[in-house]
């Protein structure tokens, strides 16, 4: 899909919030092997509950990999894809290794709920 | 550790049941994690945790589920898995539906190759006593 002259692609996700409150519970002191410094200080911070801003890393970074193209990508592929920075509303992601977009900024933007967090996904090249 | 193949197989199930909230006699080894018992990428993160803690190992990147392939320019194409891509991934996962497959080899699709039976096969090879 083309905008203005440059491409972009989209991607939703949907996490549900007590699934991400489970997954913190059961390996909070294991999430520093699949998430940044950086988003573990999100996670920790004080602008939502850990298991809401878990719940939005989550489903923000799947909804990347389907802005993406790229499908599954297994465990793994969740650190391929990093928060960059925040503004007030969105999140903006790099994806760290990629077959054709290496270095691609991605802004999410977010719905929630008090069962759901709903990602939004735009890719600019 | 030594363990045989069915004390792994009933672990695994049990940790399946535990991290996607399905029976245990719902899942065969041949249930597909996601296209049969539901898994979400959450899910797959929550697995491996929990596969570490029940066997006390370390499951690296690339070891169970074969991101390497997924992400070689050598071996995918415009979304789709290249016949190298298929052949080298043959030698990593053993028991998938290759044939079917490769009819429409999207990478989006891959995830749903995955069985309970490949993750036991997997341990019981990782676990298996050196000669």
């Amino acid at each position: 899909m083309a905008i203005g002259g440059l491409n972009s692609s989209l991607g939703v996700d949907l996490v549900e919030i007590q699934k991400a409150k489970s997954f913190y519970k059961t390996h909070k002191h294991r999430l520093d092997s699949f998430f940044s410094p950086k988003e573990i200080n999100f996670i920790s911070g004080d602008d939502q509950s850990p298991i809401e801003s878990l719940a939005m890393l989550l489903a923000a970074k799947e909804a990347v990999f389907k802005a993406n193209n790229r499908g599954w990508m297994g465990p793994w592929g969740f650190k391929s894809i990093r928060m960059a920075s925040k503004t007030k509303k969105n999140l903006i992601f790099e994806s760290q290794t990629d077959l054709s977009s290496k270095n691609r900024l991605f802004q999410v933007s977010f719905i929630q709920d008090k069962e759901y967090v709903v990602a939004k996904c735009v890719g600019i090249c | 550790m030594n363990q045989d193949k069915n004390e792994i197989t009933k672990i695994v199930k049990t940790i399946i049941s535990q991290a996607l909230k399905v029976e245990e006699k719902d899942i065969q080894t041949s249930s597909s994690l996601i296209k049969d018992l539901g898994a979400e990428s959450i899910d797959f993160l929550d697995i491996v945790f929990r596969l570490e803690k029940a066997f006390k190992i370390k499951i690296p990147k690339g070891e169970l589920f074969p991101e390497k392939i997924l992400t070689d320019t050598r071996f995918v194409k415009d979304g789709r898995i290249t016949p190298a891509g298929i052949e080298e991934l043959k030698g990593k996962i053993s028991g998938a539906n290759w044939e079917e497959f490769s009819k429409n080899p999207l990478v989006a699709n891959f995830g749903e190759l995955f069985t309970v039976g490949m993750i036991v096969d997997y341990l019981s090879q990782k676990l298996a006593p050196v000669s």
